[in-house]
């Protein structure tokens, strides 16, 4: 929380930050990247940068399992979008 | 004091790092996750650059006895790649790619980022205290 301030004081401007996606999209892919994330032990920063620094298996394994699960979601809400942008 | 001093310090740095690799922006995070011809590379070449950076602090780690403030080192013990490791990252998966947001940006953004991200924020505590929830009894 300090360092948009911190960026905003001195570059002038807040961070870019663009939700696209409805509420009800938003709902439940907070719900899922909250319990995922505790199911795991870990997340992008968690698994993806310490534990693949650590060289650890496991986290090899959950970088793998998320980034496939993520590529493949992204391919499919991006076909979705029109369903739900239209008004 | 000197403790929280330092863990804050650390936050500061993280978010900056988040946010000058335009990882606060979900829009950033979708365009890795779609390929295609507007793919944007940006997040491997973040995360590599945050691997490669911890990578050699932990050589460094391995050197000290015991960290500055603390007693000792408090590293994940789990060795065991089981069902709640898989399933758990593809639910997570699942929810980072429809949005594009994970929990530190999440959190980085609570000033700015609007009511869409309060409330992606506010799922995502829900989803929390919802695994905790269903999985008391039994500690996986």
């Amino acid at each position: 929380m300090v360092a948009p301030l911190l960026w905003r004081g001195i570059s002038g401007h807040w961070p870019p930050l663009t939700i696209r996606e409805p509420w009800f999209v938003v709902v439940p892919a907070g719900v899922l990247v909250g319990f995922g994330s505790q199911m795991a032990c870990g997340c992008t920063s968690g698994h993806g940068v310490m534990g693949l620094a650590r060289l650890s298996p496991r986290s090899l394994v959950a970088v793998g399992c998320f980034m496939t699960a993520a590529i493949a979601t992204a391919i499919c809400a991006h076909h979705m979008a029109g369903w739900w942008t239209r008004p | 004091m000197k403790r929280f001093g330092l863990a804050a310090l650390c936050g500061v740095i993280f978010g900056l790092g988040l946010i000058s690799g335009g990882m606060t922006d979900p829009e950033t995070i979708q365009s890795f996750l779609m390929p295609g011809r507007d793919w944007n590379p940006s997040l491997m070449v973040v995360l590599g650059g945050a691997v490669c950076v911890t990578f050699a602090g932990l050589r460094l780690q391995k050197r000290m006895v015991r960290p500055w403030y603390d007693a000792r080192f408090h590293l994940p013990g789990k060795t065991r790649i089981d069902a709640h490791l898989v399933l758990g990252s593809i639910l997570f998966g699942i929810g980072w790619g429809l949005i594009g947001l994970c929990p530190g940006p999440a959190i980085a953004a609570i000033l700015f980022g609007g009511a869409k991200a309060l409330l992606f924020l506010v799922s995502m505590g829900a989803g929390i205290a919802l695994f905790h929830g269903v999985f008391s009894r039994d500690p996986g």
